[in-house]
């Protein structure tokens, strides 16, 4: 895996498909929800979870469009494998970051 | 969005995320296909039960039942129902194994789209291409003749397994043309340009077919003299025919089973493994459920290879075809000798109509070349069919049974000429009394019942 550029929360803006727009508050309520339970793995030390949640997020967020949180699912993944708990935490604040920072466009 | 004037085909979408259930959903169905979804392997399961889709796509990697558990139940139901697997993280034994249980595609997640409805639609084209509804299916071995609406539909079954790679049982009786099949069903496939090979397992010793099927090094055995390649991978890439899997001893079994899971063989005295990707399509004419239940053949190898039964319909079942495949023979034979085309006769026909056929095509085969060589003119009478259908000794009893029906007869003449005097029986056969007895009972005769009563 390429080591990821410093995230910049001052720049997410990702397009979606309209006809996708009915889909988004459930898509981003999700992963608001992942955040907290990968936290909660994170705490208990359940590597292998954390593995698995990461796993589901990169494997649909590049699908919605959202190609950045894909990257950092795959780092998360990556780190979970590892039992590299620094890293995780790492990752996990640029997807907080992310999730509160990102704009949708419409197109 | 595409304006469909046709029926919607119907996909089934199994995926344990909801979000990607959601989006595969929403994208196929503004492309105006109609979709169910299930959460989980067995909410897959339930929905086929109460409906049939044209496609299933399912994800690999499932909480309680994974993508190709999944998929392998649906093809015990239904062996043809296009499927394609979705994964973020399918190994290569993964994907063997999943395009040996007959999966139309593999999409790596995460997908566009486009990949989706691509993929989609390839599926479905391939469904959607019409086999010939009647007429010949051309091999190298020679055309598939068939008119009948059972050889309709078992041909559209050919046709569609061919596009996959799934492992294949098929079965017929004696002289049903199980290996034409096999050969259709490679032929029609991507792997046409690669080798067919085809081994009858009933006609070699176990160590001689073990030797031919997974090769031997140098020394491995007396007499192995050489390296020798074994069939599976000098098969690579191509078909590898098992015909009458169920005279296959039960060891060579388990090493046969194992290469169907691993897609690697070891040859024998060799330390190494090499890696293979060969389809299996295998044959029998015996009942291999009984074989099973008598333990004689492995249940878990059983179910490995008839992940697609194909069952062959005997001639009787189609008397359809009879006429068609004697007209195809008549000129085959023309050919073959280079002589005028022979007719039949039209009460000839209806002979050969009405005929049991218990040896199938390889009898008309024989009926017909013998009429063809015999017949003096250029058409085939009625009476020349009838003495040919009659000479046929296809339905020949085994050495047993034969053994048995001879005794039989030699004992009961045998009582016959003596008038049932067991001490000159005896002698006679060169038997001793009491082996005279036994042999007697075992075929239940008496001995009383050959004495003539004084009047």
């Amino acid at each position: 895996m390429q080591p990821l550029e410093p995230f910049d929360s001052q720049t997410p803006v990702v397009e979606i498909e309209t006809e996708l727009a009915d889909l988004l508050p459930q898509y981003l309520s999700n992963r608001w929800a992942d955040l907290v339970a990968a936290r909660e793995l994170l705490h208990t030390g359940d590597f292998t979870g954390l593995a698995r949640i990461a796993h589901k997020i990169r494997g649909t967020a590049a699908s919605y469009g959202f190609r950045q949180l894909g990257d950092i699912a795959g780092a998360i993944e990556t780190a979970a494998e590892a039992g590299d708990s620094e890293r995780i935490e790492d990752r996990l604040a640029d997807y907080d970051a992310f999730l509160r920072s990102v704009r949708i466009e419409y197109v | 969005m595409n304006q469909q004037t046709t029926p919607a085909h119907h996909i089934l979408l199994v995926d344990d995320d909801p979000d990607h259930l959601a989006l595969c959903k929403r994208w196929l169905e503004l492309e105006g296909y109609a979709v169910d979804t299930a959460g989980s392997g067995p909410e897959g399961l339930a929905c086929l039960a109460r409906t049939r889709p044209d496609l299933v796509v399912s994800d690999l990697i499932m909480g309680d039942m994974n993508g190709l558990k999944l998929l392998s139940e649906i093809h015990r139901q239904d062996p043809v129902l296009p499927t394609m697997i979705m994964s973020g993280k399918a190994g290569l034994p993964d994907a063997l194994q999943a395009a040996h249980l007959g999966v139309s595609g593999f999409l790596e997640k995460p997908f566009a789209k486009q990949s989706l409805l691509d993929a989609v639609a390839g599926a479905l084209d391939d469904l959607s291409t019409p086999p010939p509804l009647t007429g010949e299916l051309i091999t190298d071995a020679g055309p598939l003749v068939y008119r009948s609406a059972l050889m309709q539909e078992l041909v559209g079954r050919v046709h569609r397994v061919a596009l996959t790679d799934s492992t294949v049982m098929i079965n017929g009786e004696t002289g049903t043309g199980k290996e034409l099949f096999a050969r259709a069903i490679h032929e029609v496939g991507e792997r046409r340009n690669r080798p067919f090979i085809s081994i009858n397992c009933s006609a070699l010793p176990e160590q001689l077919l073990e030797s031919e099927l997974f090769g031997h090094e140098k020394g491995a055995f007396t007499g192995a003299t050489a390296r020798h390649i074994g069939l599976f991978q000098a098969a690579d890439g191509g078909t590898l025919f098992l015909d009458e899997i169920g005279d296959m001893p039960l060891p060579l079994q388990a090493k046969v089973l194992r290469v169907l899971q691993d897609f690697a063989v070891r040859p024998v005295g060799g330390l190494q493994t090499v890696d293979i990707d060969v389809r299996v399509i295998s044959a029998t004419h015996q009942p291999l459920q009984e074989l099973v239940a008598n333990k004689q053949f492995r249940e878990d190898l059983y179910y490995r290879l008839n992940v697609v039964p194909l069952v062959i319909p005997p001639l009787r079942d189609r008397p359809d075809d009879i006429l068609m495949l004697a007209e195809h023979l008549l000129t085959v034979f023309a050919d073959k000798a280079g002589n005028v085309r022979k007719h039949l006769a039209p009460d000839a026909r209806s002979v050969l109509q009405q005929a049991r056929f218990p040896g199938n095509v390889r009898q008309l085969r024989n009926v017909i070349e013998r009429c063809v060589v015999l017949s003096n003119g250029p058409v085939i009478p009625r009476s020349l069919v009838i003495e040919a259908l009659e000479d046929q000794t296809l339905d020949l009893p085994s050495l047993d049974e034969a053994r048995d029906a001879f005794e039989r007869r030699y004992l009961a003449g045998l009582l016959r000429a003596t008038n049932g005097n067991i001490s000159a029986a005896a002698k006679t056969a060169r038997r001793n009394r009491t082996e005279f007895y036994n042999l007697l009972a075992r075929h239940h005769l008496e001995p009383g019942d050959f004495r003539q009563r004084d009047e």
